[in-house]
């Protein structure tokens, strides 16, 4: 066991997490900065309701690509015994691959919270009034606070028609 | 073969921290534990302290530690043992790669666009 290599592949895979981050987070900035006009609208639709939001998917997809060249040039090259292209197609793969492990895990994180009954009582919240943007939830010592992520951050009214316990009309960032 | 298989653990690794997460935001609704220190934040843009506990805590620390395991186990010649090592680290590598991401997510995307969800 090589720990420097070890710890290098895990660098690289954790680099391309940040990468999948920064996608889905730029898309979210994208969201609250444009509501109410962004709601509902593509790609912050959902394709089936309950699924997780087409922008997360989109996200998802676009990890694929980098996975795939980096394995395909890792291929060849080891078949023409080129190991300076092999070890960047590798470097390729393995960027990929720790962006698909963080992009494909966001829509399925954000499904489940959708469809786990036990989610209910944050569903619940999704009709609760929101704080004016900017101002965010008062937090008073001693008082109960909404600090839960999927709670907070999360859970709002998509296409301006949820209900409580109607799968699909919220939704989630977490 | 053994890399599609590594990356399906780190996947499994991944949705199983998810589902840690979706634990604790749920817990974090009941009436009797909306006042949990577990389940505050030193401030209102940074992630709950069971962002942090799921991270670093359930994922981060294992990861090290199976890491080091490893590493001892290969200079023993413990084949089993590293084999196990091996497998729990790459498990929860993909936990890592899940949740240390969010953890500059969630501050970031609320800085950014100025209001907390």
């Amino acid at each position: 066991m090589d720990m420097k290599k070890e710890l290098e592949d895990f660098g690289v895979r954790l680099g391309g997490a940040f990468l999948g981050m920064e996608e889905s987070a730029a898309t979210e900035i994208y969201f609250r900065t444009h509501e109410p006009g962004s709601v509902g609208q593509f790609p912050f639709n959902e394709l089936i309701p309950g699924l997780a939001p087409t922008d997360n998917l989109i996200v998802a997809a676009l990890a694929i690509p980098p996975w795939v060249i980096g394995y395909l040039v890792e291929e060849d090259a080891e078949k023409k015994g080129d190991m300076k292209t092999k070890a960047m197609g590798e470097a390729l793969r393995k960027f990929g691959e720790g962006d698909a492990v963080y992009s494909f895990t966001l829509p399925i994180h954000h499904t489940l919270v959708r469809n786990i009954p036990s989610t209910g009582p944050i569903q619940a919240r999704a009709t609760e009034s929101r704080p004016p943007p900017g101002q965010g939830i008062p937090t008073v010592p001693g008082q109960p606070r909404i600090t839960s992520n999927a709670v907070r951050n999360e859970v709002r009214i998509s296409d301006g028609r949820a209900k409580v316990g109607m799968p699909g009309s919220v939704r989630i960032s977490t | 073969m053994k890399e599609f298989v590594e990356f399906i653990a780190r996947l499994g690794g991944g949705i199983t921290s998810s589902l840690e997460q979706i634990l604790f935001d749920y817990l974090a609704t009941r009436p009797e534990l909306v006042n949990n220190p577990l389940f505050q934040r030193a401030n209102p843009n940074l992630p709950a302290w069971s962002n942090f506990l799921v991270s670093l805590g359930f994922n981060v620390l294992p990861w090290a530690g199976a890491l080091l395991g490893e590493e001892d186990a290969y200079k023993k010649g413990d084949k089993n043992g590293e084999a196990i090592a091996h497998g729990v680290r790459t498990v929860t590598e993909g936990g890592v790669l899940y949740t240390v991401p969010r953890l500059v997510r969630i501050p970031e995307v609320n800085v950014a666009s100025g209001r907390l969800g």
